[in-house]
């Protein structure tokens, strides 16, 4: 019989694991399995109709990638030179950072109503104000055009101030005394961001591109709150498309299909990550070779 | 002293205990409904409980009746007796085995005579009984005669005979605003639909237009490529691109502008009838739907809400009293008092129409559901189409290309059938 030393810690953990287990691994393989286990039986049908039958599924994809491949990088950039800018002990740098944060303390819901108001097409506040300047309207929410790039400006707003404190906790965890030694060889502020600030962190880094990455490829409250996945299909992403065809449609096998596609390609993207910001010296030293 | 204190919390303590005893063996229902609809169906909820205590019913509203339902039912879950229905998803909820075949209760706990037949034509799935109407439903026409007056405009008589057009209300709108609202940064409207984009509602203008809900249940094309479905989309998006309707606002928003006194016009269901003064010479006006000049033909959307048994409640014979109870017994006359609708009991409908000293809205409503309503799709797929035409319109409204948003709600249409 297994004997444990110490069980506490297990206990500790026990409850964590519970709870990961029954919210999000049970939910996980059972929506795996009900799109290949159908009336009893196991059947690639859902997957065949999906891939080369359903339009919809690939448009949603374009949408998703698209939505992705600039919402992901912004959001790193902005929250990490929103971290390097608080990170300075100034007087009233605290109020910043509260600032900065504030937007991710507000609901999802909320935020999306707020901006759903701000950049409405009839009686929108920016609207108004580029109608004061004498600017046309816009149709924002309304143009199929603008609708999901104004999705990257709420998301974007929404969310900076959360990855910045994961950077904000790595940089503070960088020693001072490595920039004194650096500043007295001369380097350039870049030159410090580059060869010593971002090696360091990368890390943390890792962890806010993976979990980034994660939270924008199941994005939904927008979508849900504001676009209904209009106008025209131009926000409609696969999460959203995936809710539909399990409330809206009744095609729980088609929304599982689509679950699983959205997890394979999130781990398709954490592995890329992963692999592109592994450790080269350790990866070398363990295959047995020298650090250079 | 110490020992009539003991007594006396003892006493206390058994007669807590009382209560329970009375209500052992009894089993609860539990109703799920629309949210806003609470006046009607708690005030007739209480009065089963009180005739009723072995089998008392607490009813769960949810503004997302429909996903929630969908929730529920889909899993086979039991915890839900009895269910909200709106009309044209008797035969969807049938179809995916959600309701109850309630024949076997007919002429015990339920009695179908009392209904007018083209309400409970709505009921049955597959031909058997799978709901019961609790109302009739049709929309009006509201207007506010303060602020069309305030446009120096004096409307004409409207009768049924002689009914104000969708034209003529676009002309008397654009008059409106311009009166009051010269810059359009008052937040004005024209003609608000009160359930804007949703083809619950939308289905007027194809309608009024001579056009079909729905032409073929596994094809959206026949219906879509016709001119009147083309010419409503077209005459919907001008009226939003005049500033006339803001597509913006929902079901709430939309009446809460029209009460504030900022909207000329409402096209309104019933819904709103108790929440707006029913006096002839008030501010606010009920009158006939409007037709579109060229067709001249009055076709408000109709439907019932209705009730029905979940297939997996665990108490049907008893869901199924209540259901006739709240439809067309004691609870349905506590409803139609609390809501002020339009009872789908024919006894009541044949006394509206009797009675020359009826209010006026109500005799307006119940002369437009004997002549001007078009019933909505009769499908069991009527939640593909509702949203396939959601999204059609959502389109529309954001300004799409009428024949690309078309397209796409029949391609859409055809892969959701799949």
């Amino acid at each position: 019989m297994l004997r444990v030393k110490k069980p506490v810690p297990y206990l500790m953990i026990s409850v964590a694991c519970i709870l990961l287990l029954v919210f999000r691994v049970i939910p996980l393989c059972s929506s795996l399995l009900g799109s290949i286990y159908i009336n009893g039986a196991f059947t690639w049908d859902t997957f065949d109709k999906l891939f080369f039958h359903d339009a919809i599924f690939w448009k949603s994809m374009g949408v998703t990638l698209r939505l992705n491949v600039v919402l992901i990088p912004v959001q790193l950039v902005v929250s990490l030179a929103l971290a390097l800018l608080v990170n300075h002990e100034l007087k009233g740098v605290g109020a910043f950072r509260t600032m900065f944060m504030t937007p991710f303390s507000i609901s999802g819901v909320v935020n999306c109503l707020i901006w759903g108001m701000l950049l409405a097409k009839n009686n929108g506040v920016v609207n108004g104000l580029l109608n004061s300047f004498g600017l046309p309207s816009q149709g924002f929410w309304s143009d199929k055009n603008q609708a999901i790039w104004c999705i990257v400006a709420e998301s974007t707003w929404a969310g900076t101030g959360y990855w910045m404190i994961f950077f904000l906790s790595g940089l503070k965890g960088i020693d001072s005394s490595i920039y004194e030694s650096a500043a007295l060889d001369g380097c350039t502020p870049f030159r410090r961001l580059v060869s010593i600030t971002l090696p360091l962190m990368k890390r943390t880094v890792l962890f806010v591109m993976v979990a980034n990455t994660t939270a924008n490829l199941l994005m939904f409250t927008p979508m849900k709150t504001i676009t209904n996945g209009g106008p025209m299909g131009s926000t409609n992403t696969l999460m959203y498309e995936a809710y539909k065809s399990s409330f809206q449609f009744n095609k729980p096998a088609r929304s599982s299909a689509i679950v699983t596609v959205l997890l394979v390609m999130i781990a398709l993207v954490c592995a890329l990550q992963f692999f592109l910001m592994r450790d080269r010296d350790e990866a070398r030293v363990k295959k047995g070779g020298a650090a250079k | 002293m110490k020992k009539a204190l003991s007594l006396l919390l003892t006493l206390c303590l058994l007669l807590t205990l009382f209560p329970a005893a009375l209500a052992e063996g009894a089993t609860p229902m539990k109703f799920i409904q629309i949210a806003g609809k609470e006046p009607g169906y708690d005030a007739a909820t209480a009065r089963w409980n009180e005739l009723h205590p072995e089998a008392p019913v607490t009813v769960d509203y949810y503004s997302s009746v429909y996903e929630v339902i969908e929730a529920s039912l889909g899993i086979g879950s039991p915890e839900y007796d009895i269910i909200a229905i709106d009309s044209p998803k008797v035969g969807d909820y049938g179809l995916k085995g959600y309701t109850a075949d309630l024949d076997p209760y007919v002429g015990s706990v339920i009695d179908t005579s009392v209904y007018l037949d083209s309400t409970l034509n709505y009921c049955y799935y597959d031909g058997h009984l799978t709901a019961l109407p609790i109302t009739a439903g049709i929309s009006f026409l509201y207007y506010n005669k303060t602020l069309i007056e305030q446009a120096g405009i004096e409307l004409r008589e409207i009768t049924p005979e002689n009914r104000l057009t969708f034209e003529e209300i676009e002309e008397i709108s654009l008059k409106v605003l311009d009166a009051v609202d010269p810059n359009r940064d008052q937040g004005y409207s024209g003609l608000a639909f009160s359930q804007a984009n949703l083809i619950y509602q939308m289905l007027q203008l194809p309608t009024s237009m001579g056009e079909k809900g729905l032409v073929d249940d596994q094809d959206l094309s026949s219906t879509l490529h016709t001119d009147g479905w083309r010419n409503a989309a077209l005459y919907y998006q001008k009226l939003i691109d005049e500033g006339v309707t803001d597509p913006s606002l929902d079901n709430a928003l939309n009446f809460e502008k029209f009460m504030s006194g900022k909207c000329a016009f409402m096209l309104g269901t019933i819904s709103f009838l108790s929440m707006v003064s029913r006096v002839q010479d008030s501010e606010i006006v009920i009158t006939y739907n409007p037709v579109f000049a060229d067709y001249s033909i009055p076709a408000a959307p109709t439907g019932s809400w209705c009730v029905g048994v979940s297939a997996f409640s665990q108490n049907k014979e008893k869901a199924a009293e209540y259901v006739q109870f709240i439809c067309g017994g004691e609870g349905h006359d506590i409803y139609i008092q609390a809501t002020n609708g339009f009872s789908a009991v024919k006894a009541d409908a044949e006394a509206m129409l009797a009675d020359e000293n009826a209010d006026y809205a109500m005799r307006i409503g119940t002369y437009e559901v004997a002549h001007a309503a078009v019933s909505r799709p009769v499908t069991p797929y009527y939640t593909t189409y509702e949203t396939v035409m959601n999204e059609f319109w959502r389109n529309v409204a954001s300004g799409a290309d009428v024949d690309e948003a078309t397209e796409a709600a029949i391609e859409a249409y055809a892969i959701y059938m799949q």
